[in-house]
């Protein structure tokens, strides 16, 4: 039996793969599972070896003929009729596909979820920097007409972030983005070197010179407080704003709490 | 067999660009496994489903795509569509009484143990028709696993599963004195 089942294993190696899949631990087993297969080929051998008639040869020969004769062209691959073995590329390439939509999808959540975090947060932070209070803007219209005073504006401010150009309402000069930095160099101005970015670069170049930024950052925000009817609710920010000499370097200010 | 796969694969290509003799080749290599599954599934009017599977693979075979062991597949599951139809169609018209079928009587020659077609389909009468199916697909038209499980549309852990059961009734089915000593064996062995 043993030479039987040796035999069979080399002329059938595909459909005894299977084999291998359950437990072939013990001898028992394997043997037992052999002598299973060798069942089940008995039982196939004998149903296989039923004679065949020439008559159903010509007769699928003959339907074969029809066939080529009804359509000369080759009709379209169904997907049932695709039987290649799928390749290693062809999985990785459907594996790439389904990390790339998982991917997009998990990004894309996570994006819109940023982007509703930081929403409402920007629309309170606009009134915290308030300064109309302190000092009233000295030409509240500006908003419109100070872009044609900081003709360096221009081409800075059209290259800024990609959060700029959606308010289409304001024309392409327009610094919002310098209001932007202005409050954001509020808040950072004591701390780190934060202020050494090109950022702060340009807004010291959209001022004039160092020393002007902190007027013109209140002139911009000012007239941005004009046009926002929020009131001014923490005035205590503006504390250590009012210095018209704010330095770039973090080490010489005052009010350093780091 | 899987040794003559290379004929097959030859026979294929051929029968593919319109050769006549090639597709006659075809069905001599095919026929037998689609003809032993059909014995064993259905039983009588095999040879008229096999005529009308190989109906359908004469017209679509200009669609196929694959190797020779990819066209086992594809035949294997036209000619199932049409065994299924088949007992479709019997299932709903009368049941036939299932005492017709006949004994479990082996002629077991001399030399080596052969079973005749009519006691194997006796044998496999008595599966569950999924384990028979599993049973013959991977023996009789010699399909490997991942094959068995797309022809049949189940998973292949399942398939495994029937195909483990089937062979085990087969053996007990045959019993002592018509099964290989292993067989004995492990059927005498508590599982």
């Amino acid at each position: 039996m043993k030479a039987d089942r040796n035999g069979e294993e080399a002329l059938s190696g595909k459909v005894r793969r299977y084999e291998d899949a359950p437990r072939p631990s013990t001898p028992e087993n394997a043997d037992a599972s052999a002598g299973l297969e060798r069942t089940a080929e008995l039982i196939a051998a004998a149903l296989r070896q039923q004679s065949l008639d020439d008559t159903a040869e010509q007769a699928a020969v003959t339907a074969f003929r029809d066939a080529r004769i009804l359509d000369g062209r080759s009709p379209r691959t169904r997907r049932s009729d695709d039987w290649r073995p799928k390749t290693p590329r062809q999985r990785w390439v459907r594996g790439g596909a389904a990390a790339l939509v998982t991917s997009a999808l998990l990004g894309g959540i996570a994006f819109a979820s940023i982007r509703e975090v930081d929403t409402p947060p920007q629309d309170t932070a606009v009134p915290g920097t308030s300064h109309s209070t302190h000092q009233p803007p000295s030409h509240p219209p500006s908003r419109r007409s100070s872009p044609a005073s900081e003709p360096t504006a221009t081409p800075t401010a059209a290259e800024q972030l990609p959060g700029t150009p959606k308010t289409a309402a304001q024309p392409p000069g327009t610094p919002k983005s310098l209001k932007a930095h202005c409050r954001a160099y509020e808040r950072i101005k004591n701390r780190g070197h934060a202020l050494d970015a090109t950022a702060w670069q340009r807004l010291v170049q959209a001022a004039g010179t160092e020393q002007q930024v902190a007027a013109y950052c209140h002139r911009l925000t000012g007239s941005a407080d004009e046009s926002t009817p929020s009131p001014t609710q923490r005035d205590k920010t503006r504390k250590g704003h009012g210095k018209p000499t704010a330095r770039a370097k973090p080490s010489k200010g005052p009010a350093d709490r780091n | 067999m899987p040794a003559n796969d290379p004929e097959l694969n030859t026979a294929l290509t051929q029968a593919q660009c319109g050769d006549e003799t090639a597709f006659a080749a075809l069905h001599r290599l095919l026929q037998p496994g689609l003809l032993g599954y059909l014995h064993g599934i259905v039983g009588e009017g095999a040879e008229d489903i096999a005529a009308a599977a190989w109906r359908e693979i004469a017209r679509d075979l200009p669609r196929f795509r694959g190797d020779g062991q990819g066209l086992r597949g594809w035949t294997a599951s036209i000619t199932r569509r049409h065994a299924l139809q088949h007992l479709r169609r019997r299932d709903a018209s009368v049941r036939s009484a299932e005492g017709d079928l006949p004994e479990v009587a082996a002629t077991s020659a001399p030399a080596r143990v052969m079973l005749s077609a009519e006691s194997a389909r006796a044998v496999l009468a008595r599966l569950p028709r999924p384990q028979a199916e599993a049973v013959l697909l991977r023996h009789a038209i010699l399909l490997d696993e991942r094959a068995v499980a797309r022809v049949m549309r189940r998973p292949r852990p399942v398939v495994r599963v029937l195909t483990r059961r089937g062979m085990g009734s087969l053996a007990r089915l045959l019993g002592s004195e018509e099964v290989p000593h292993a067989v004995a064996r492990s059927l005498g062995e508590p599982r």
